[in-house]
Parts: structure tokens; sequence; C-alpha cells
């Protein structure tokens, strides 16, 4: 009686395995009748009843009618485009990425330089070594565009703020009684 | 494996076009996967009014936490997740008895898409909806989510709140009850359809 199949073989048909672990097992499945049955037994079942096809169910025409309706009224929401979200739409990345630097590296000279001031003014050479350096700051890669945002400007996706619109449009629409939404309590 | 991930980049690709603000993402989403989705509903409350609400609930929680999904999952399994929670919250708030299904004889009933469908399509939706109707909703809960979901046993296992090993063993006790329950009704490995 071997067990293999419910601890690994059903991990296995899913994909789940490491290479090396599905090595070992299409290794064993090799020897044991057992787990062999079992497997063709259910990849015949996935693949002739287990089928979306079959599983599937319909909802009625008038619940898909709500849903798209819904959907194409989140769709009239405006985009909400703030400055930054602009540049990132309709500024290439090199520029975008140099407008990041220059803006960083401003914001620190102004700030290094009103310190050099009040210390030129005031005198005292404590504050002196806490400023920045303000070379260090403008070779520092921008931080806030992350990998995903990057990829997706690839695309040339048109980004905008997706929570914000939708959350607020279907908020309206509650309150406007034109769907309802049910909450946690409801039931 | 090669539809399967084609599936994966062509899910991407709407999915962007949602985030992009073409409503025709989400329109081809939601006709790609309602279906599944509804099919998972309605086998787990065994209700088609509370399927229908939590179909609607499911898509429209989807829009709102469009910003929580995770590129690394498949849109279907985070769809199911969605659908998963409605479930949990049905069967906690209606406190619905876990062997309500006893009295219902595959009466949950099926709906054929489109006219064409074979009689023999017909005829096994039915047996099938039947034997699934019939499993412990635990083993029916971790069967739906694989075959028609496609979640991995790993997402199954974090939605179920179990080891990974219970929900492999609850599979395979689905596995053998549908079995048995297709042979009472005339299906017997998989060949005398
Ligand atoms: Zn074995």
């Amino acid at each position: 009686m071997c067990d293999k199949f419910e601890e690994i073989g059903l991990l296995y048909v899913s994909g789940e395995l490491s290479p090396t672990e599905a090595r070992e097992y299409e290794a064993h499945v090799a020897e044991c009748d057992e787990c062999r049955r079992e497997m063709e037994a259910y990849r015949r079942e996935r693949a002739e009843l287990y089928t979306a096809d079959i599983l599937s169910e319909s909802p009625g025409p008038a619940v898909d009618a709500e849903i798209l309706r819904v959907c194409s009224t989140v769709r009239k929401a405006p985009t909400v485009l703030t400055p930054v979200l602009f540049l990132k739409k309709y500024v290439p990345i090199p520029v975008f990425l140099m407008l990041v630097a220059v803006a960083v590296g401003g914001y620190f000279r102004y700030h290094s330089m009103t310190a050099a001031n009040l210390v030129s003014k005031y005198g005292g050479e404590a504050a002196q070594p806490d400023l920045p350096n303000v070379n260090d700051n403008i070779q520092t890669p921008p931080a806030p565009v992350n990998g995903e945002e990057l990829a997706m400007l690839d695309s040339n996706t048109v980004i905008k703020d997706t929570n914000a619109p939708f959350s607020k449009t279907l908020g309206d629409l509650n309150r406007e009684g034109v769907f309802t939404v049910k909450g946690e309590g409801d039931r | 494996m090669e539809q399967q991930a084609q599936q994966l980049t062509d899910d991407d690709r709407l999915f962007d076009k949602w985030l992009g603000g073409d409503p025709n993402g989400f329109s081809e989403l939601y006709g790609r996967y309602r279906g599944r989705v509804f099919g998972f509903l309605l086998r787990m409350t065994g209700d088609r009014e509370v399927a229908e609400d939590m179909l609607q609930e499911t898509f429209l929680a989807a829009i709102r936490n469009v910003g929580q999904f995770d590129r690394s999952r498949s849109f279907l399994s985070w769809l199911f997740g969605i659908a998963h929670k409605r479930t949990i919250d049905y069967y906690r708030h209606a406190k619905v008895e876990a062997d309500h299904v006893d009295d219902t004889d595959g009466s949950v009933g099926s709906r054929i898409d489109s006219p064409e469908d074979s009689l023999s399509n017909k005829r096994l939706r039915k047996i099938v909806g039947e034997a699934v109707q019939r499993l412990d909703p635990s083993q029916r809960e971790v069967f739906m989510l694989r075959e028609l979901g496609g979640v991995p046993f790993k997402e199954i296992a974090e939605m179920m709140g179990c080891p990974i090993n219970t929900a492999l063993g609850r599979m395979r006790l689905a596995l053998i009850n549908m079995r048995k329950e297709l042979k009472k009704r005339g299906i017997d490995n998989v060949r005398q359809i």
C-alpha cells in the first residue's frame, strides 16, 4: 500500500513540485503500479469530467447584465491625474529619471545652502558635519520608481490611481441606490 | 502547460487593459471566468439566488481591491480567493447546516450555456454536478478550488487555514468519493459515457 499519490502525486499533477522533486516522483511512478494507476485515472478524469466546460455554471442573464452595467458605470469615473502621474504618463522614462534626480539633488542643495548660510551667519562648527553630501545624493538611484511601475511604463500602459476613482464611484452608486453591495453584517 | 501559460499572459494583458481604464478589459475577464466562479459558488451554497448575489459581490470586491492583486499569482486564483471568502461568510452568517446537501438530489440544476451543447455533455454536466453535490463540504471546497479555480494546493491550504497535507487528504477523499458517486450513476473508470 503506497500513499505517495496523496502526498506527492497530487502536487505533481498540480505542477507544484520543484524540478528535482518532480523527477524523483516520476522515477517512483515508473516502479509503483499503484501510483501509476492513480495518476492515469486522475488525469483521465480531469481531461474528460473535471473540465471547466462541465463544472462551470451560468448565472441568469439579468445578473450578467447587472454586473456589466455596474462595470460600465465605473468606466465613466474621471481619471485623477496628479502632477506625478502626469509626468509618468507623458514624459519618457530617461527624462523622468533625470527630473527625479535633479529634484532630489536640488532639494539637498537648497537645504545645504540654507544650512551653510545659517552657519556662516550664526557661526558654530558643530552643525557642519551633519550636512548631507550633495554629490552622494545626486548619484543615488531614485528610489520612488520601483520595478513594477517601470514595467507598466514599458508596456505603455496608461497609469492612474485605480483605487480612488473606482471606490469613489462605487460609493456614489451605493448611496444613490443604483446597486446594493451587501456588507459583512447583512446576513 | 503551454496553454496555461498562454492563458496567464492573456489574463495579464486584459488586466493591464482594465487597469489602464479600458472597461473591455474587465468585461473580457468577466466573460472568461464568470462561469467558473459561479459554478464554484453554486456548488458551495446549493442556492442559485444566493450564488448570483455572491457572484456580483465577488466581482465588485475584485474591482474595489484591484490594487491588491499580486501579479505573481494567477488572476483566477485571486478571484477564487475572493469568492471563497464570500462562501465562508455565508456559512458563518447563515449558519448553514453542514449536511444540507443530503436534501438535494442534484436539484441545484444546471443551465446549459448554448443550445448546441450536445446531449451527452448535458447529461455529463448533470451527473458530475450531482456527484459534486454529494461530497462532504470540506472535500467539495478543495475539489472545486483545485479543479475549477486551478488554485494550487499551497494556496488552498492558506485559504482554508489548514496544513497542506490536510488539503491534500481532502482532495484524495473527494476523488475517491467522486468515483463512487459517478459509478452509481453509470460512469465507471471514465470510459462508459
Ligand atoms: Zn507509489
